[in-house]
């Protein structure tokens, strides 16, 4: 007897089962068909780093070297030189000759944005960074000032 | 309360914040806070300077008296009751730091003195938090490039005036001074002169913020990002303690270390600007063999046993006059204690020498700080500023101080000479003006007694300041004014040396000088680093390490135990025999002298431009600042200066080339060293004075050498006194 009771409760089991996967057949998926449509992510994701630069054209960052100090898996490396008055790269007496960001190292925490006095480094929300060597991933300071545009939409929040 | 023995010894117990403490009187409520580890905040105080109570950081409340005190400046009293951590006080601290931020530029991301910085340091921990102060920033000159090595930034400056102080109490060199009043007040040099006193790389360090700042060192690295190894200037014979501060293997900038008995905590220019030794354009990258009549790259090995093999022919074919060795009075202690033990345990002979004149068991200052604790020095035939920069410094501090004056004797005006007098003579008469000052001394009947007076009287009678004055061109009033002070003087101390150091006339005519004046002998001022260090390594063909005499049997069947094989008993020739013939075969550490020929010639340097085209091995070693090393400077102190940077190309230490060399000539296993370490291990064994001392004792501060001078006597000296 209590074999029957049971054998119907497993079978309202399953049905009731199968009903939820029936329903999610008819509702919008979630999979996003990556790279053929944009990923969407919210505005504070922290993707590969952006350097900024003021209205007029000149870089903020001064290579002050926070974001080299503060880097928990020292990818950053930053070498400064003086400007020249009459041609500044940036606003002040120094500019970042070289800035190289190791993305083979980066762990995308973020303390470097944190750090910066400037304003100048900046997370962005590309994060499709894969490459064929391990030396291109060696992002160089013009690459870093001129971000690919993501292909990804912000979330609006 | 105090009682009455602490007052009669001079010391004074003060209450602060409720803790008793005893100082010395006449010590200030600062120095006492200091000593029980209570901190004060400062900009304007520094030790080393007279304090001014400018800056207002250090105010303290003191019982009794009305508003707050300077701690600096307030100088403790019996039973003084003093409280540094009062609302009132943390409240004008605040206020202070607000004032001096009103104005100050905030461009901490781009000044060199981020992270090293006292009001960056202090408004972090004593500082409002906050500024009030919206309104638009009083702007001043940045970047203004003062001298050869300063640029300053005038809006960061909080008007400390140490920079100011240092050059009027150190430097002797006021160029530096403040201009305009209140918040337009602005530190600046004098007409636009430049600011270029030999000592101005001090004020970098002593200003506490980041308006005076090297442009040697300028934007190369930020100060938490470098690698600090403790080593030492070979710029002159001080031996300054100096820290190598470096990043990612490069040589950024050189800072002082502090050490009572060398370099105080001050550099000159010229060693802390001085970044030779890391350029890499300037310096020799791979071994060197003559192939087919030209220079040409050759592997270790190669270059090794070409050497070995010129070194090894040239003592088969001549015996001792075979190879002829010459040792550096710029490389290390163990280069130059090799370099002998090749010449003495690997190929037999004492035909070596060393590119310096120093005269044997030369004796030296105790403490470079000695000039301050004289009351009068009489400096002899060099410019002290030229030969050891760093005694000038000292020497002009006791002369500012007005605790000393000087007695200059030569033919360069010094800045001395304005605390005492300068008698000026002609080149090389120096001898005789100070034969004229014994004569004088003894004819004023003030000379000190000694062995053989009477003898001196009778050498000394044709010195007459009259017949001097005619010879050197020196005043005769001035001779003689200058004997009266000599004589009368309590604690006189005599110096000779830089080109002059080999002059064995001036040295005699010191010696007894000193004799009738009482005071030590005269002490040499060597022009090179290390020149005391190698000629006690023995690195001269007239005696052994140590200057330990041939004739002593015991001491060379044991360094024939040592080293391998048997020393040879006679003297070398010196170098002054090489010149004007071609040796077989010599071996030069360091620059070739010109004139020095050779059929092999076989050259251990770092730089390219030390070895003439016709050297047949170039061997490239590393300098100072890429091998452990010791030095023994002009007091005696031998310090060990750390490898800081990588090898650059393929250079080695100077002593691995040396051991290698000594691998392929003498007993091989003799000759197994695997580090400078073991090297000294070696001196300390073999070396009289240096026993007893190894890497682990030298340390950061190193240690005194003990080996004492010739005894003075009277030194028969005569030289000519034609006009």
């Amino acid at each position: 007897m209590s074999a029957l009771v049971n054998a119907v409760k497993g079978l309202i089991q399953h049905l009731r089962a199968m009903g939820i996967t029936l329903r999610y057949l008819f509702m919008k998926p979630v999979t996003v068909q990556y790279p053929e449509q944009p990923p969407e992510i919210y505005p504070r994701f922290r993707g590969r780093h952006e350097l900024q630069r003021y209205e007029n054209g000149l870089e903020k960052c001064v290579a002050c070297g926070l974001c080299a100090a503060v880097c928990p898996s020292g990818a950053i490396y930053v070498e400064a030189a003086e400007n020249d008055p009459e041609h500044p790269v940036s606003l002040g007496e120094r500019y970042a000759k070289r800035y190289e960001i190791n993305m083979t190292r980066c762990i995308f925490c973020g303390y470097c944005e944190e750090a910066c006095p400037k304003g100048a480094i900046v997370m962005g929300h590309e994060f499709a960074l894969a490459d064929f060597g391990r030396h291109e991933l060696v992002y160089s300071k013009e690459q870093l000032l001129e971000p690919a545009r993501p292909h990804v939409i912000v979330k609006q929040v | 309360m105090t009682n009455e023995n602490t007052f009669l010894d001079n010391m004074i117990s003060v209450i602060i914040d409720g803790r008793e403490v005893t100082v010395p009187a006449r010590s200030t409520v600062l120095d006492a806070a200091r000593k029980l580890g209570i901190p004060i905040p400062t900009f304007c105080y520094y030790a080393k300077l007279i304090s001014v109570g400018a800056c207002r950081m250090c105010l303290v409340e003191v019982e009794k008296m009305r508003g707050l005190q300077t701690a600096c400046t307030t100088e403790v009293r019996p039973g003084m009751v003093v409280r540094t951590d009062t609302p009132e006080i943390r409240k004008a601290r605040a206020a202070n730091l607000e004032f001096l931020l009103t104005n100050h530029p905030l461009d901490c991301p781009v000044c060199d003195k981020g992270g090293e910085c006292e009001l960056q340091d202090q408004t972090f921990i004593y500082g409002p938090g906050k500024s009030r102060f919206i309104e638009e920033k009083r702007r001043k000159a940045k970047a203004r490039v003062l001298g050869p090595y300063i640029i300053m930034d005038q809006e960061r400056c909080v008007l400390c005036r140490r920079c100011i102080r240092f050059l009027e109490e150190w430097a002797d060199d006021v160029q530096l001074g403040l201009f305009e009043r209140g918040r337009l007040t602005y530190v600046d040099t004098f007409n636009g002169e430049p600011f270029d006193t030999p000592f101005s790389g001090n004020t970098v360090h002593l200003c506490p913020v980041g308006a005076l700042t090297s442009r040697v060192f300028r934007f190369s690295a930020r100060s938490w990002e470098l690698k600090h190894t403790p080593s030492v200037c070979l710029d002159c014979a001080v031996g300054c303690n100096i820290s190598l501060h470096t990043k990612y293997n490069r040589l950024k900038r050189i800072v002082s270390r502090e050490h009572p008995d060398v370099n105080d905590e001050w550099l000159c220019d010229r060693g802390q600007f001085d970044h030779r030794p890391a350029d890499a354009s300037l310096r020799v990258l791979q071994p060197l063999v003559r192939e087919d009549g030209e220079l040409k790259p050759a592997s270790w090995e190669e270059a090794l046993e070409r050497a070995a093999k010129a070194l090894r022919e040239a003592a088969q074919a001549r015996g001792t006059a075979g190879a002829a060795l010459l040792g550096s009075p710029i490389f290390s202690n163990e280069a130059n204690y090799l370099l002998q033990r090749l010449a003495r345990g690997a190929l037999g002979t004492n035909n070596l020498d060393m590119a310096a004149e120093v005269p044997a068991r030369p004796r030296l200052l105790p403490t470079t700080r000695k000039l301050e604790q004289s009351d009068l020095v009489l400096i002899a035939g060099m410019d002290l500023l030229d030969v050891a920069p760093m005694l000038e410094l000292f020497a002009r501090h006791a002369g500012v101080m007005g605790c000393t004056r000087f007695i200059m004797v030569g033919t360069e005006r010094s800045r001395l000479a304005r605390y005492g007098r300068w008698l000026e003579c002609r080149p090389g008469t120096e001898t005789a003006v100070i034969n004229g000052l014994v004569h004088a001394i003894l004819r004023s009947g003030k000379a000190r007694p000694a062995p053989g007076m009477e003898r001196l009287q009778a050498w000394m009678e044709p010195y007459t300041p009259a017949a001097v004055a005619h010879a050197s061109g020196a005043p005769e009033a001035e001779l003689r004014a200058a004997a009266g002070e000599l004589a009368a003087a309590q604690r006189l101390t005599i110096l000779y040396g830089g080109a002059r150091a080999g002059d064995a006339t001036l040295r005699g005519a010191l010696d007894n000088l000193a004799l009738v004046c009482g005071a030590e002998g005269p002490a040499l001022v060597p022009a090179q680093a290390n020149a005391i260090g190698a000629l006690d390594m023995g690195v001269s063909p007239a005696f052994l390490p140590g200057y330990q005499p041939y004739s002593d049997q015991k001491v060379l069947d044991r360094y024939h135990q040592i080293w391998g094989r048997r020393v040879p008993a006679e003297p070398g020739p010196g170098r002054r025999a090489w010149f004007g013939q071609t040796l077989p075969a010599a071996i030069v550490l360091g620059a070739v002298p010109a004139g020095l020929r050779a059929d092999s010639l076989v050259v251990i340097t770092s730089w390219k431009e030390d070895f003439p085209a016709d050297a047949d091995v170039v061997l490239p070693a590393c300098t100072f600042a890429e091998c452990d090393g010791t030095y023994t400077n002009l007091t005696g102190r031998v310090q060990w200066a750390r490898a800081a940077l990588r090898p650059t190309g393929e250079s080695r230490p100077a002593w691995w080339i040396l051991a290698q060399l000594g691998l392929r000539l003498g007993e091989a296993d003799k000759w197994r060293f695997s580090s400078a370490e073991e090297v000294f291990a070696e001196i300390a064994r073999c070396v009289p004075g240096y026993e007893g001392l190894s890497y682990a004792v030298l340390g950061e501060a190193g240690a005194v050498r003990d080996i004492a001078p010739d005894k003075l006597a009277v030194q028969e000296v005569h030289v000519s006194l034609a006009g």
